[in-house]
């Protein structure tokens, strides 16, 4: 059993999103992959303040890109998943793959 | 390149809360998808829900704070309230005179950019204005109580005076904690640039 806490909804999707992004991954695309998935708006800030507390807990890393004129000057946030946040998301998905075994409320349906 | 801006005012709110230098790339994000053709309400949902995520991060990042606010304005309510029953009134409450002087003064020397409440955290000063603000309140406002001959007080002065002292003493807390929090790694050159990373 890990000592820190499993990751919360939000915080999932947005490992997940950051995983399957790879090297790509930075505000615009987290939010639009977690929208896409999911099919509701995400708050962009949201998204940045999820990122934060995944990197204070050494679950995500990110480096500032360069800034481009169509974003005002601004530089783009790279983030990336650590290998502590690949085996967090790991024992996530056990713990909720093993509640979810052999509900009769949720067999058959699409989830 | 598509140059449509986005609503002024929304982007004045980012500007004004802090958020648009605190977090550029965030700013650059939300510049980014309304160029892309987001619409200006999507631009204005995202500013508050930005500001509020905002919000909420520095809340939790300021528990300890948060905690001393609510430890501390209980505490005085409660020793005013005892006051208040033991001897009727406020009158020539010197521990309150002399909290508010204390506090002012030893706030004043303990001030740290960090320990504002409401500051940035990024290492800037914003802690000396606001305190200057509270310290000339308190002082003003213990002036005009002496002058209009302490016996009426306005309950809604004191309870501003109440506030005052309350936020004052809370810096001086605050101020207290992280002196204590840096004395194991004290040194004359206290802020490291680069981080001990």
């Amino acid at each position: 059993m890990a000592r820190g806490g499993y990751l919360g909804e939000f915080e999932l999707m947005v490992v997940l999103a950051l995983i399957r992004l790879g090297d790509e991954a930075y505000g615009v695309p987290i939010s639009r992959e977690i929208e896409k998935r999911s099919g509701r708006e995400v708050a962009i800030g949201s998204v940045y303040a999820a990122l934060e507390r995944l990197e204070e807990k050494g679950l995500v890393a990110s480096k500032l890109g360069e800034p481009t004129a169509e974003r005002g000057g601004r530089a783009k946030r790279y983030f990336r998943i650590t290998g502590d946040g690949l085996r967090e998301a790991r024992q996530t998905q056990r713990a909720l793959i093993s509640l979810w075994k052999g509900l009769p409320e949720l067999r058959g349906g699409e989830a | 390149m598509n140059s449509r801006r986005p609503p002024r005012l929304a982007v004045w709110l980012l500007r004004s809360t802090g958020l648009a230098r605190h977090n550029e790339p965030l700013a650059g994000d939300l510049l980014e998808e309304f160029r892309n053709g987001r619409t200006a309400a999507w631009y204005w949902r995202q500013a508050f829900m930005a500001i509020a995520a905002e919000f909420g991060q520095s809340l939790r990042s300021r528990r300890l704070e948060l905690l001393a606010l609510c430890g501390g304005w209980a505490a005085e309510s409660c020793s005013l309230f005892v006051w208040w029953i033991l001897h009727g009134s406020f009158v020539a409450d010197l521990v309150i005179v002399f909290l508010m002087l204390f506090s002012c003064g030893a706030a004043w020397v303990l001030r740290s950019p960090d320990s504002s409440l409401g500051g940035a955290g990024d290492g800037k000063s914003h802690g000396s204005p606001s305190l200057l603000i509270l310290g000339t309140g308190q002082i003003v406002g213990l002036f005009a109580f002496v002058a209009q001959g302490l016996p009426q007080i306005d309950p809604v002065y004191l309870f501003v005076l109440h506030l005052l002292l309350t936020l004052n003493l809370l810096r001086l807390f605050f101020g207290v904690v992280r002196t204590l929090r840096a004395l194991p790694n004290s040194s004359l050159g206290a802020r490291n640039p680069g981080g001990d990373a």
